[in-house]
């Protein structure tokens, strides 16, 4: 049954256990704002993957031995670097296993500059992996015989407007 | 001289041709009329969300600012060597080669030094040369870039906790369904701002439609003219308002939506007495109190429903409250007869505006759009550049939003609306696709955007890189350091491991958008060499050593003008969604260029093409087909086609927009009203201040820096400006500026015909006061006066006298008072209200390097005056 | 057949676009707007809010410049347009002074903007008007006849202005000004103005 909307006064007593109730959304007056919109209508199309990233493709063996060529732009790159840095990973890698050996051989600096505390790449930090955004570091790159390409650059926008 | 327009000319010609008009940020769609290659009428287009087929004022206007007959039209080098104002730069004509030949020479010497020694700035007024610029700088591999007066005053506050908040750059109220709005120093709909003329109508709309607009503001000037209730108050103190509002909502009415702030914000976080979030040991999610087993939980693992968000606990041994706890208990000091006596808004004025907003937001209400059944909370607290300009700026914007906050209006149906945060693409292609995601403490960071930055999770302080030092603060975008006073001794106390040399300029007006001339030209004066890519001679040229005269926005290309739709371009709420583009009307006047072939031919000249093609695929996510190659070279034309291919199909290129302009699609409820459909929070509690500080202090301190900690609190509180805390005799008033609705930055003051209206408006070219203050103080309608700040540094201007001004207000229109030769119709009109500010740690947030933009003025007659 | 227009206060919000889209449109010299705005303050602080008024040629029915215009410069066309035929304007400027709204101008200044002389759209525009004699709007005749709306009407971005056929009482101005209550500027002056406005 509804019930007509209680207006709460101002002055009122804030335990009163109408103020209580509809903060916890337990009075039957209202719909909760969470319960509006129910998983099974969610839009599903919202939350697919972005398009500018691809799932990396996959092979019968993830643990190949794979090559991975490096190109490194702007001031990632400079005069101390030639590209392509050409990787070799007898066992597979993932994206986390390229920067940690662009890492060992270019330095914690270089590290410093692509990724963050926590571990995440900074936001920008533009890898690309066979020319498609790299979306997930943690994938393995399979790529069967062919040498896997990837492109790192280094950006800082322009604020305000 | 005009090889171009004889090549027009050759036949006959009277065509429309659809473009993106540029007088200001908003990138309206147009259809210029030509006729035998002259430009005649620019009108707006009706197929496009931009606009709707309506222009102001500015647009229609374009064709005055394209035909300036003080142009650039040729490269120009600077014979005096001395630089400073009033130094006269004694210009030669150059010709492209030369010009090119010495600052490529120049930047090849910078880039193999040190290249962050380029510094590249950026006018607002045209957002589609970001994606040329910011591609040049992360090629060359510089950090150092700004977007200059309009960067740095408009939206450090604005933009990060739109950001954090709304996963957008501002926030709206939503128009079409909205039943009450309140506006803290913001016009949204009234004059100039994101998606100005777009929102106009919506604006009418709405308030033809009943909507209530109450517009907080020290000036009765375009949204407060029309409010259906101005609410005047002291300049700067809109926190105090919106705080004390916020606390007759929960603790004299108890009228929140508790389900919103259970399932969407972080108020039901436990906090512990350090103020952090208390977390499980294994796995570092903050914790919850879960009341169905009365335990404290992950808050992953606890249905919202069952999310405390009162009470005392104890979690991990450690006495603690749920966030929300914490603000309601903070929130008890700002009453509104505190509200009153720090902002002069009547003690009872605040509690009904309290009242109000938290009964029209309908808490509990549910309304069904194109047949999705959505929340509906038709209010929206609103806030801009006036709000933020502050030394409270962050916590002046997080206050007013937390109105939104507390009552569940965020991104439903007629509440707050960001300004377009998530997009599904077009439905053929997809793209552009965009939506914010949570991060591990459930807090949601934004799908898109362009900044040093992410809004949130903020990035762990560091030792600069950046000459702005951003990396010190975290939570800056524009930052003083770039031009201010004390430069020198921060870049020397943070061991900065460079200097800046050179300055690339692109079409902004440092000297009278910035601050006060003498510390802005002090700074440009120390650069080695400057170039500047301008359409006149400014008061910034004037620093140059090379001047290169640009395109205007009738000639020049760009595949992206509209996009990104989060930005300041493109309406929020339902209606379509709408990607336009620029392309050349008239070609370009004597040896006028474009700036984007320009910046490629340096590419060239010094050896970076492979980066910049790299740059370009990274900045326009070009998938494999589009992909520019290794070091080949690509004309503008051709990124341009690949951009609009790499979105809407190999069959939409730029010819088929070249045809038409735009691409319009339907909005769907879920993009506009996504916040329902994602399971993301934001903070009403900003946890992370508290680490930011500690790790900004940790970095300062040590050399010598206080950082004040009451900037770094979670819950936001009023904190004075100077301007607040002055107390010299005479010095009764607060000056401010604000946006004029027929001008731009200080680009528009050069228009003939905006000038003109100009001159007709009471308030353009005028220092507002109020008229009783004024009278008692002797003075009267247009007389002559000075300005002086506390500093001493003034300004003169002619009274208007009007009954809609705090009496301790000065309001001043626009980025005025222009000096420059080469400017001939801005020169000596309105006032240059930047002179009386100062530029340093001390006139800026201490927490986002917003710059303090109120000034405690004095005021005197001038000579001569009555 | 009547044209007029209606213009409402609630929607405008003093942007100007209608004095610079006129303006625009019909290339006219310094000083002179066939469509202008004023602004003006209503209360006392702090209860204040803003007029913006747009003005323009009232074309009127009872026109007093047209019964002052000696040589029959200044005439009505059927659709109750006023408008001055430049060839017979003798420029004594009769009908500037008989005009109560002071929504005509005599084409006597500069007629570029610009020290340096006039600019490719001055060359295109402003040279079409003669100078020596009276103008003022004529309600976009061109446009009109092609099927378009009036430069300042097409354009308002807060859509404030529409355009129609008074004598039309199912015409959008029409409804509006029964339904809204429409009211010309002066009505005492017995001129019967065909722009209407509604209230703010």
């Amino acid at each position: 049954m509804w019930r007509r909307l209680i207006w709460i006064k101002m002055g009122a007593n804030r335990d009163s256990q109408d103020a209580v109730d509809l903060l916890h959304g337990k009075t039957n007056l209202s719909v909760r704002w969470d319960a509006v919109v129910k998983r099974t209508d969610s839009f599903q199309s919202l939350t697919r993957a972005p398009d500018t990233g691809t799932d990396l493709p996959e092979t019968t063996h993830p643990a190949a031995p794979v090559e991975i060529q490096v190109w490194l732009f702007g001031n990632l790159g400079g005069p101390r670097v030639t590209n392509p840095l050409t990787l070799h990973f007898a066992e597979g890698c993932s994206m986390r296993g390229v920067l940690d050996e662009l890492g060992r051989r270019l330095g914690p600096e270089f590290l410093r500059t692509v990724v963050s505390e926590n571990g995440e790449p900074f936001n920008t930090c533009r890898i690309s992996l066979n020319g498609e955004l790299a979306k997930d570091l943690a994938t393995p790159i399979c790529v069967g015989t062919s040498t896997a390409s990837v492109e790192m650059i280094l950006f800082r926008e322009i604020e305000g407007g | 001289m005009n090889v171009g327009v004889s090549e027009v000319r050759s036949q006959r010609d009277d065509v429309w041709i659809p473009s993106s008009c540029a007088l200001c940020y908003c990138d309206c769609s147009i259809r210029v009329h030509r006729v035998d290659g002259t430009a005649i009428k620019i009108e707006g287009d009706p197929d496009s969300a931009l606009g709707k087929g309506r222009l102001c004022g500015k647009g229609v206007s374009g064709l005055m600012s394209h035909y300036d007959p003080n142009r650039l039209t040729v490269p120009l080098r600077r014979t005096n060597p001395k630089k400073g104002i009033g130094e006269d730069p004694g210009w030669k004509e150059i010709s492209w080669d030369e010009a090119l030949d010495e600052i490529a020479t120049v930047l090849k010497r910078v880039r193999a030094e040190d290249p962050r020694k380029l510094f590249i700035q950026r006018t607002t007024t045209v957002l589609a040369v970001s994606v040329p610029i910011t591609s040049f700088a992360a090629a060359f591999g510089t950090p150092n870039l700004s977007a200059s007066g309009g960067g740095l005053h408009c939206g450090n506050a604005a933009h990060h906790v739109s950001g954090v908040m709304h996963s957008s750059w501002s926030i709206v109220p939503d128009f079409e369904y909205c039943n009450y709005a309140i506006y803290f120093g913001a016009s949204k709909g009234h004059s100039a701002g994101h998606a100005a003329t777009s929102n106009m109508k919506l604006a009418a709309d709405a308030r033809t439609r009943g909507m209530k607009m109450v517009v907080v503001d020290p000036m009765c000037n375009y949204a407060s003219a029309k409010a259906t209730e101005w609410v005047p108050l002291r300049v700067g103190t809109d926190a105090a308002l919106a705080l004390a509002m916020c606390n007759v909502i929960v603790n004299d009415l108890g009228m929140v939506d508790g389900p919103y702030l259970q399932s969407r914000t972080n108020a039901p976080y436990l906090i512990g007495p350090d103020k952090l979030y208390v977390r499980e040991r294994q796995t570092n999610k903050p914790l919850v109190w879960d009341t169905s087993v009365e335990a404290a939980r992950p808050f992953t693992d606890v249905a919202a429903e069952n999310m405390a968000l009162e009470g005392d606990y104890e979690a991990n041994g450690v006495r603690c409250q749920p966030a929300f706890q914490k603000l309601r208990d903070h929130l008890k000091k700002f009453t509104p007869e505190w509200g009153e006596q720090v902002s002069t808004v009547p003690a009872a004025t605040i509690r009904r505006l309290g009242s109000e907003f938290a009964h029209e937001a309908r808490i509990g209400s549910t309304i069904v759009v194109k047949g999705v059944t959505l929340p509906y909370r038709p209010v929206a607290a609103i806030a801009f550049r006036g709000a933020q300009g502050h030394m409270n700026s962050l916590y002046n914007f997080v206050a007013v939003d937390l109105l939104n906050q507390l009552v569940g209006a965020a991104d439903v149906v007629g509440s707050c609306l960001g300004y377009n945060p998530v997009c599904d693409g077009h439905p053929e292609t997809g793209l552009p696709h965009y939506v914010p995601t949570a991060e591990p403490d459930g807090i949601m960071k934004v799908g898109l955007w362009r900044g040093f930055h992410l809004p949130y999770p903020p990035v762990n302080a560091r030792m600069p890189e950046t000459i702005g030092l951003q990396d010190v603060f975290p939570l800056a975008m524009g930052s003083p350091f770039v031009e201010s006073d004390d430069q020198d001794e921060f870049w020397e106390k943070f061991e900065l491991p460079y200097r800046p040399e050179v300055m690339i300029n692109w079409g902004s007006n440092l000297v009278l958008s910035v601050a006060n001339r003498e510390s802005i030209a002090r700074t440009l004066a120390k650069y080695k060499f400057m170039v500047s890519f301008d359409l006149f001679l400014t008061e910034t040229s004037n620093f140059a050593d090379i001047v290169l005269p640009d395109l205007g926005y009738l000639q020049q290309l760009d595949s992206r003008t509209s996009y990104p739709f989060y930005w300041c371009s493109h309406p929020a709420g339902m209606g379509d969604w709408s990607w336009n583009i620029r392309q050349p009307v008239l070609p370009p006047d004597g040896q006028q260029r474009g700036f984007q072939d320009v910046l490629a031919e340096l590419v060239d000249r010094i050896g970076i093409r492979a980066d910049y093609n790299a740059a370009i695929n990274a900045r326009l996510l070009f998938k494999p087909d589009y992909r520019l190659q290794g070091d080949r070279r690509y004309s503008w034309e051709e990124i341009c086609d690949a951009d609009l291919k790499n979105n809407f199909g190999p069959q939409r290129g730029l010819d088929w927009f070249k045809e038409r302009g735009v691409i319009s699609w339907p909005k769907k409820p879920e993009e506009i009203y996504w916040r329902p459909f994602l399971e993301v929070r934001v903070p009403i509690y900003w946890e992370f201040l508290v680490t930011v500080g500690e790790q900004t202090a940790a970095i300062a301190e040590p050399r010598g820096l206080k950082i004040p900690r009451e900037y770094y609190e979670p819950l936001p509180n009023f904190l004075p400006c100077l301007s607040h805390c002055c107390k010299k005799p005479d010095f009764d008033f607060t000056g401010f500026y604000y946006r004029d609705a027929i001008h731009t930055n200080s680009y528009t003051l050069e228009n003939a015909w905006l000038d003109e209206a100009a001159q007709l408006d009471p308030y353009s070219y005028t220092i507002a006061m109020n008229a009783d203050v004024g009278r008692k103080k002797g003075l009267h309608d247009g007389a002559s006066v000075w300005l002086e700040s506390e500093t001493g540094r003034k300004v003169k201007g002619r009274l208007k006298l009007m009954q809609g001004m705090h009496p301790e207000g000065l309001g001043i229109a626009a980025c005025a008072g222009h000096w420059s030769e080469g400017m001939p119709t801005a020169k000596g009109k309105g006032v240059a209200y930047n002179e009386l500010l100062e530029i340093d740690w001390h006139h800026c947030s201490p927490v986002n390097l917003n710059l303090d933009l109120c000034v405690r003025l004095k005021v005197s007659l001038a000579e001569g005056s009555r | 057949m009547r044209r007029g227009m209606v213009i409402d206060l609630k929607r405008c919000t003093g942007c100007y676009a209608c004095q610079l889209s006129c303006k625009a449109e019909h290339g006219t010299p310094p000083g002179v707007f066939f469509a202008r705005l004023l602004k003006r303050e209503e209360g006392q602080y702090p209860t204040v809010r803003q007029l913006f008024l747009p003005v323009l040629c009232n074309h009127c029915e009872n026109a007093p410049c047209v019964d002052a215009c000696p040589t029959g410069a200044s005439f009505k066309w059927e659709d109750g347009t006023v408008d001055i035929d430049a060839d017979k304007c003798v420029g004594c400027r009769s009908c500037m002074m008989a005009c109560p709204y002071s929504n005509r101008y005599y084409n006597d200044g500069p007629q570029n903007y610009y020290e340096k002389g006039a600019t490719a759209y001055e060359r295109a525009r402003v040279s079409r008007h003669q100078t020596g004699v009276v103008m003022k709007c004529d309600f976009c005749r061109d446009r009109v006849r092609s099927g378009k709306q009036p430069a300042c009407v097409a354009n308002c971005p807060t859509v404030a202005r529409y355009f129609g056929d008074l004598d039309d009482p199912n015409s959008e101005v029409s409804r509006l000004i029964k339904e809204r209550g429409g009211f010309p500027l002066h009505p005492e002056l017995g001129t019967k103005p065909s722009v209407y406005y509604l209230p703010p």
